[in-house]
């Protein structure tokens, strides 16, 4: 029997209060007595413990990392990880180890672990780590948030992502919306040394993806189907209130004419595209994508020598970076800057796990290559070009790891693709472009060493005398990575940058990987080969 | 080496570790200070009323005059949104600002945020879509504003033939209204308005109907057939003329497919052989001499969170051993979790699952769905005995009266339609 | 330092566990508990080292249906409790359906393959530590870089309930080296796993790697095209991997095809990647799969068994237990992974699901030449050690694949190995490359280090053979060693 009932079909939350439950806290504030005494006595007990075994150094990081990840509207999971994580330095050598046991004894009995270790490996050949003196890192630091999502009910997030959908389908008689991907973590960190360092930071990172889909009948009697994202949603280290401002509604005007731009150019078949080298317009997130694997990965310091030969991946800007640095490896007109610093940026904090506090710096000026990624123990291995340069030889403040499992090594900070110096956006540059190919959403992968890149997943549309035409199909770009920043023309200017979150650029045995942000601008170069699509399986 | 494994503590040490053990989910809604829109407020009472059903199957009787907000999710329509006025929110926000008002019993201010909202939209297809959405807006509120939605259709019937979509969509709100009632004269005037709207409304915005014409002509069909078995045919006929409506078929072929599917009434039922029985039935059937009968095909799976399982309470409350249930069910291979189950394993199961699980005043009939084996193993099922029988037993209800003459003959039928029928042959002092 | 937790410690965390639920219904907890001692060299000296230990728990809380899961990796009670009251109050929000009480426990038994290894779980700093030693000062010796990798493991997965405790221990190793002549443009590589390390031959994979890149050395480039390649096992196994995922070998997504039409309620989903909306290798038509079709060489089979003795895995996941099955058999699909409602439903059998763990032994029918006799019968090829950077998802419904050759590539001639080569980037399909194939070894097991997401710290070994495979397609050279 068919049920014609239509009232309440939707299913979701709402409050089942439970009682009696501790109020929660975070354990870092300072005026919470309990939680952060205790955490700055478990990471003292365990410096102490590594230096009362013989290491020379060592540093103790305690983290705590809660999400919550999102189905659709409603809350899929929720994740709590605790880890410590302790290194000990002697004789030029590292020990390591890592658990998740947050007591006196277990800290105690792992950090001398480490330093026993370090003691093992150092028999081997001799070593010296150089370490520059830094500041001593003290306090604490905390991304700059309105909302701590992990305050606000799960029963709010879901209402508010149910009436976005619910407005997106009011809104036009063939949309609806869909909340998707909708993640909070949060991460609380505190690291002592056995230089008289103590500090606490907390990460948040929030983000989703809300669509708006719009699915018209077409003339056969079936549903076209087009979407388009709203903006302001990309992870970001944020709270709650990321979602709040998009101010998603707001967005969905715009969001329809881009679904109605979707299916006019799905109408035409795309044409067939000609091997060869075409003068190409690539978008923001094209940009991001070739900067990350490019001179993202090409830039780390130890890629670069050699340390990541067996696993993902080395660097094109290497074996001897010395023979690289004060080289050209891009156009005059491409400056790449990295921080840890860019306002809501993924690798933002104010200390790196090391305790450096890092200052922005320029990896790429003015095409030049003037640095690379680096550590504390990293900066040493390019003194000689610091001193060339009167530069003091210093960490980058790049020191990171996933968290109290891993260990510290060398990861991205946030990357900045310096904007052009005239204020145009990507439909200007194409109306500068008489002939060419404009690419977007373009993502692919390099090689071994970042010096050559592929994409295999773009959108792509001819451009005739300044104007977007038909799609283009059958053939992919494939280029040297020195030789595409070389041919960079032309970059949009400050108005036209996206910024845009990166995961999982894993580096390390065991692999781990860390967050960070890349804020690009479309670009024009020229001479960019073009292959055929055959010979990738496109 | 032997293995080394640490001693586990039991407890961890005490000293503070209640930092680390708060839930970090926080529980509830805790305030509504930072829900700043109606559509926020509309989706916390929907919310909370979903949960406040969460152990409990909705399967009572259709009353949106009656019904109403449970309780939890009515105090959070009184708390959520009370600051909000129409002159005070956006006009994509005033739909969901009716709909508040009426959660909350406002129907003052709902009335109000309805009109401003009419008053900014321009055009007749976009105030035809604006009217059929508050028609929507009252008819779904519980308790449901009948009246009103009636009084802003007659508004959106007023904007002419280039809101047609907006206006038949509206009417058959209206006339499913009229059906779940079985109210005969409401169902036929919305039915016959639909229909007369179905020639204006273009080919491809038919596909965004609720109610199809389809569905609309059954309907009328049904009341005829409650009316007057005889003139039937010439009553849904005239309808149509009088709609203007155009079947697709002559008006003899479609005389013909009406007449086909009423003909059973007052005719001797067909038997419906069926190898397994359990329960009170007549040889092979299940129309039991002496008694008036009604069969429900059904499937088993959520069988209880269906209105169905109310309505079969209410139908034994209504008309107690005058009236013989026979639910019908198709063989699986299996039910739910179980294991593959032969077809006589299996149709036991069912008969205990309505019989004894579910305290059902049924006779159970299972018929064996013949199936054959793909070449890789997969089961392909095959037309059961109720599939044969050209749709009729396909979904829904039939009946029987005392001499096996069929009183219904297709599916479909929902519990008011029910009562209509059969009260005519079971009178209501013979039911206890 | 604590390691990881026992069987006996497993029971007694999950009691108290329970113990701390509220409300009635049922818990259930995952757990998989693990340590980890690794060590990690690069240009020839130790970089980082140490070990790791961890419990990851999911604890999921039900009650007539409705269910919540909470994970976290304290085992303690108050934090217990914390995730206990986390997972109860996704519960709470979730609707009950009460004809769970219908539920019908389906229970096997699990096989016991032995896959612990007290060499494994005994390898310490200091042992790591002297073999890592000799290893580099060969390559000191030779005047090249070496990197490396040697990581021991044990783990404890257990699924436990009420009435049910699962807990099986392993351990896992695992040895890696790249040597590289970075001014000569050298590369060699050698990599294996397996359960227990006293089998891993460090030694001789260092010499292995050592070889390779001396033999590396100054490599030429040869025009991109179709060569036949001989392909060592690693690169078989970097390759073709893909095909045997549990993603690909799954059932119900194989006969349903792609959701090409919008009555597919998946055809809306816009997180599904792009190759899921192509059809997958054994997918024939919307609603049939190829069980029963050759889909690749009829000289090739492929199976997964946990109790086999070079390639055991854990016996299961969640209540879910692996069995010995044979998905393709001298190149006919036999087989695709299935869950037990599916067995039920559509099969009518009741032994269980079919799942797979993306763990798999490839080999081959009649002779069984090595690579050194595939080179002899070679008149002119390319000779690969492994591939790298292989996606994930393929290109199109040909299961086009792209990536490129690492660790050591050379041109045959005439029966002999002539030069090294500059690498390649290659574009071609398992598939496809699978019913090319001339010539086939001896399976040996292979590296894993990207295991697949399904399974529990996702060890899935695999064992492959080098495959000779004619006219296989390096589309263009790859520019780094």
């Amino acid at each position: 029997m068919t049920d014609r009932r239509t009232f309440l079909k939707h299913g979701s939350l709402a409050a089942v209060g439970l009682v009696g439950l501790p109020r929660w806290m975070r354990i870092m504030e300072p005026t919470s007595s309990n939680g952060a005494d205790r955490v700055r006595d478990l990471a003292q007990r365990a410096i102490e413990a590594a230096r009362d075994a013989g290491a020379t150094y060592a540093e103790a990081r305690l983290t705590r990392q809660i999400s919550e990840v999102f189905n659709g509207s409603a809350l899929g999971g929720h994740a709590e990880e605790f880890g410590v994580a302790v290194r000990a330095l002697y004789n030029g050598y590292w020990g390591f180890a890592g658990s998740p046991y947050w007591n006196a004894d277990d800290v105690v009995d792992q950090a001398r672990s480490a330093a026993n270790q370090a003691k093992v490996y150092a028999r081997g050949r001799p070593h010296t780590v150089d370490w520059p003196p830094i500041p001593v890192a003290s306090g604490s630091w905390s991304t700059p948030i309105r909302y701590d999502p992990f305050t606000i009910p799960i029963e709010e997030k879901t209402d508010h992502a149910a009436s976005w959908e619910q407005l997106a389908r009011e809104f036009h008689p063939h949309t609806n919306g869909a909340m998707t991907g909708m993640s909070f973590v949060r991460r609380e960190c505190a690291v002592a040394t056995t230089e008289g360092a103590y500090f606490t930071q907390t990460t948040y990172v929030s983000g989703g993806r809300f669509v708006l889909l719009y699915k018209p009948w077409n003339a056969e009697g079936n549903l076209d189907n087009a979407e388009a994202d709203a903006q302001g949603l990309m992870h970001t280290g944020a709270g709650w209130e990321l979602f709040l401002d998009a101010k998603i509604p707001d967005q969905f005007p715009a969001l329809l004419a881009q679904c109605e731009a979707q299916l006019q150019e799905e109408k035409s078949d795309p044409k067939p595209g000609e091997v060869g080298r075409y003068t190409i317009v690539c978008d923001a997130l094209t940009m991001a994508n070739i900067l990350v694997n490019t001179i993202g990965v090409g830039t780390q310091l130890d890629r670069a020598l050699g340390y990541e030969a067996n696993t993902g991946m080395t660097s094109y800007l290497g074996p001897d970076p010395m023979t690289f640095l004060g080289d050209p490896i891009a156009a005059p007109l491409v400056t790449v800057r990295a921080d840890r610093s860019m306002p809501r940026g993924l690798a933002t904090v104010q200390w790196d796990a090391e305790g450096v506090r890092p200052e922005p710096f320029t990896l790429v000026d003015k095409g030049t290559l003037v640095d690379y990624q680096t550590t504390r123990e990293q900066a040493a291995w390019l003194a000689p070009w610091y001193q060339k340069r009167g530069k003091t030889v210093r960490s980058n403040g790049c020191a990171n790891a996933e968290s109290g499992l891993f260990t510290t090594m060398q990861h991205f900070p946030n990357l900045t693709l310096e904007p052009g110096p005239r204020d145009i956006d990507f439909d200007a540059l194409v109306a500068a472009t008489p002939r060419g190919l404009a690419v977007q959403h373009g993502a692919g992968e390099p090689n071994f060493n970042g010096g050559q890149m592929l994409l295999r997943h773009f959108g792509c549309r001819e451009i005739v005398d300044g104007k977007l035409g038909r799609s283009v199909a059958g053939i992919v770009p494939l280029f040297g990575s020195t030789d595409f920043w070389k041919h960079v023309v032309a970059l949009g200017g400050p108005s036209s940058a996206v910024q845009y979150p990166i995961f999982g650029v894993d580096k390390g045995e065991p692999g781990q990987a860390t967050p960070f942000s890349v804020r690009t601008v479309p670009a024009q170069v020229a001479n960019v080969a073009f292959i055929s699509g055959a010979r990738v399986g496109k | 080496m032997v293995k080394r494994f640490v001693a586990l503590a039991a407890f961890a040490s005490a000293n503070g570790l209640a930092a680390q053990t708060d839930t970090i989910i926080q529980p509830g809604h805790i305030d509504f200070s930072r829900y700043d829109t109606p559509s926020l407020c509309v989706a916390a009472v929907r919310s909370q009323a979903a949960v406040d059903a969460r152990t409990q199957p909705d399967t009572a009787a259709y009353a949106p005059d009656t019904d109403s907000l449970p309780p939890r999710a009515a105090a959070v329509a009184r708390a959520c949104g009370k600051q909000f006025t129409p002159a005070g929110v956006a006009e994509r926000e005033l739909l969901n600002l009716t709909r508040l008002a009426l959660l909350r019993g406002d129907a003052a201010v709902a009335r109000s945020a309805a009109d401003r909202w009419l008053a900014m939209v321009r055009g007749p297809a976009a105030r035809g879509r604006a009217l059929l959405a508050l028609v929507d807006a009252y008819l779904t509120n519980r308790p449901m504003h009948r009246h009103e939605a009636e009084v802003l259709t007659a508004r959106l019937d007023s904007l002419g033939p280039l809101a047609a979509l907006s206006r038949d969509e509206a009417h058959g709100a209206l006339w499913l209204d009229a059906s779940l009632r079985f109210d005969v004269p409401r169902l036929t005037e919305h039915g016959v308005a639909s229909l007369a709207l179905d020639g204006h409304v273009p080919d491809i915005e038919k596909h965004d109907l609720t109610q199809g014409s389809g569905n609309i002509v059954y309907g009328l069909i049904d009341a005829e057939a409650y009316r007057s078995p005889a003139t039937t045919i010439e009553r849904v006929m005239q309808f149509a003329r009088q709609a203007n409506y155009k079947f697709q078929g002559t008006p003899e072929e479609i005389s013909g497919i009406i007449g086909g599917w009423i003909s059973p009434i007052g005719q001797p039922v067909p038997p419906l052989p069926l190898p397994f029985w359990f329960g009170p039935h007549a040889d092979s059937s299940w129309a039991i001499p002496g008694k008036v009968s009604l069969v429900l095909v059904e499937s088993p799976e959520n069988f209880s969170y269906s209105h169905d399982f109310g309505l079969l309470h209410r139908l034994r409350a209504r008309y107690g051993d005058a009236l013989n249930i026979t639910l019908v069910c198709k063989t699986k291979g299996y039910v739910r979790s179980s294991p593959p189950l032969e077809p006589a394993q299996e149709a036991d199961s069912i008969s205990n699952y309505f019989r004894k699980y579910l305290g059902l005043p049924v006779t159970v009939g299972v018929e064996q769905t013949p199936f054959e084996r793909l070449p890789d193993g997969r089961r392909v099922d095959g037309p059961a005995p109720t599939d044969a029988q050209g749709g009729r037993y396909g979904f829904g209800s039939v009946a029987a009266d005392r001499e096996g003459k069929g009183i219904l003959m297709y599916g479909g039928a929902d519990e008011a339609m029910l009562y209509a029928f059969l009260d005519r042959v079971i009178p209501r002092s013979a039911s206890r | 330092m604590r390691r990881f937790l026992s069987s006996d410690e497993a029971q007694a965390l999950v009691k108290r566990a329970m113990g701390l639920a509220a409300g009635g219904g049922s818990t259930e907890v995952e757990l998989d508990t693990s340590w980890q001692g690794n060590l990690r060299w690069a240009r020839n000296i130790i970089t980082t080292a140490g070990d790791i230990s961890n419990n990851r728990l999911e604890i999921e809380r039900s009650i007539r249906g409705a269910s919540g899961t909470a994970k976290t990796n304290q085992i303690d009670d108050a934090n217990l409790l914390a995730a206990i009251r986390r997972a109860e109050r996704l519960l709470n929000l979730r609707r009950e359906l009460p004809e769970e009480e219908l539920k019908h426990e389906f229970i096997e038994p699990y096989p016991r393959p032995v896959i612990w290894s007290d060499a494994t779980y005994g390898l310490d700093a200091e042992a790591r530590a002297t073999g890592m030693l000799q290893v580099t000062q060969s390559s000191v010796g030779a005047g090249v870089q070496s990197a490396g990798y040697v990581q021991v493991a044990a783990h404890g997965v257990a699924t436990m309930d009420e009435d049910r405790v699962w807990y099986y221990p392993y351990t896992t190793a695992q040895f890696s080296i790249t040597v590289q002549d970075a001014a000569a443009s050298a590369a060699g590589w050698a990599g294996v796993d397996g359960n227990d390390w006293s089998k891993l031959d460090a030694a001789g994979l260092t010499a292995i790697a050592l070889d390779k890149c001396v033999r590396s050395r100054n490599p030429v480039a040869i025009e991109p095209g179709y060569y036949t390649a001989i392909l060592e096992p690693q690169a078989v196994a970097d390759f073709v991997s893909l095909l045997f995922t549990p993603e690909t070998l799954d059932r119900e997504s194989a006969e349903a095809g792609p959701p090409n039409s919008p009555s597919d309620s998946r055809y809306f989903d816009a997180n599904l990647h792009g190759s899921q909306r192509l059809l997958g290798p054994y997918t024939r038509a919307i609603g049939q799969s190829k069980i029963g079709e050759r889909v690749i060489d009829e000289r090739l089979t492929v199976s997964s068994d946990p109790m086999d003795p070079e390639l055991s895995f854990p016996p299961f996941h969640g209540w879910q237990v692996f069995h010995p099955v044979t998905w393709i058999k001298d190149g006919v699909l036999q087989e695709l992974a299935y869950a037990r409602s599916y067995a039920v439903k559509m099969l009518g059998k009741d032994t269980g699901g079919l799942p797979s763990t993306g763990s798999y032994r490839l080999s081959g029918r009649g002779e069984a030449p090595s690579v050194d006799e595939m080179i002899a019968t070679t008149k002119r090829g390319v000779l690969v050690t492994r591939f790298g950077g292989v996606p994930r998802h393929p290109l199109d419904v040909a299961m086009t694949l792209t990536g490129y050759t690492r660790g050591g590539v050379w041109l045959i001639e005439n029966g002999k190995i002539t030069k090294p080569v500059r690498n390649f980037r290659f574009t071609e399909s398992p598939m496809i490359a699978l019913n090319k194939v001339e010539q086939i070894g001896v399976p040996k097991r292979v590296f894993r280090p990207k295991y697949g997401d399904d399974f529990p710290e996702g060890y899935s070994p695999v064992m492959v053979p080098a495959l000779k495979i004619r006219d296989f397609n390096f589309s263009s050279l790859a520019e780094s060693i």
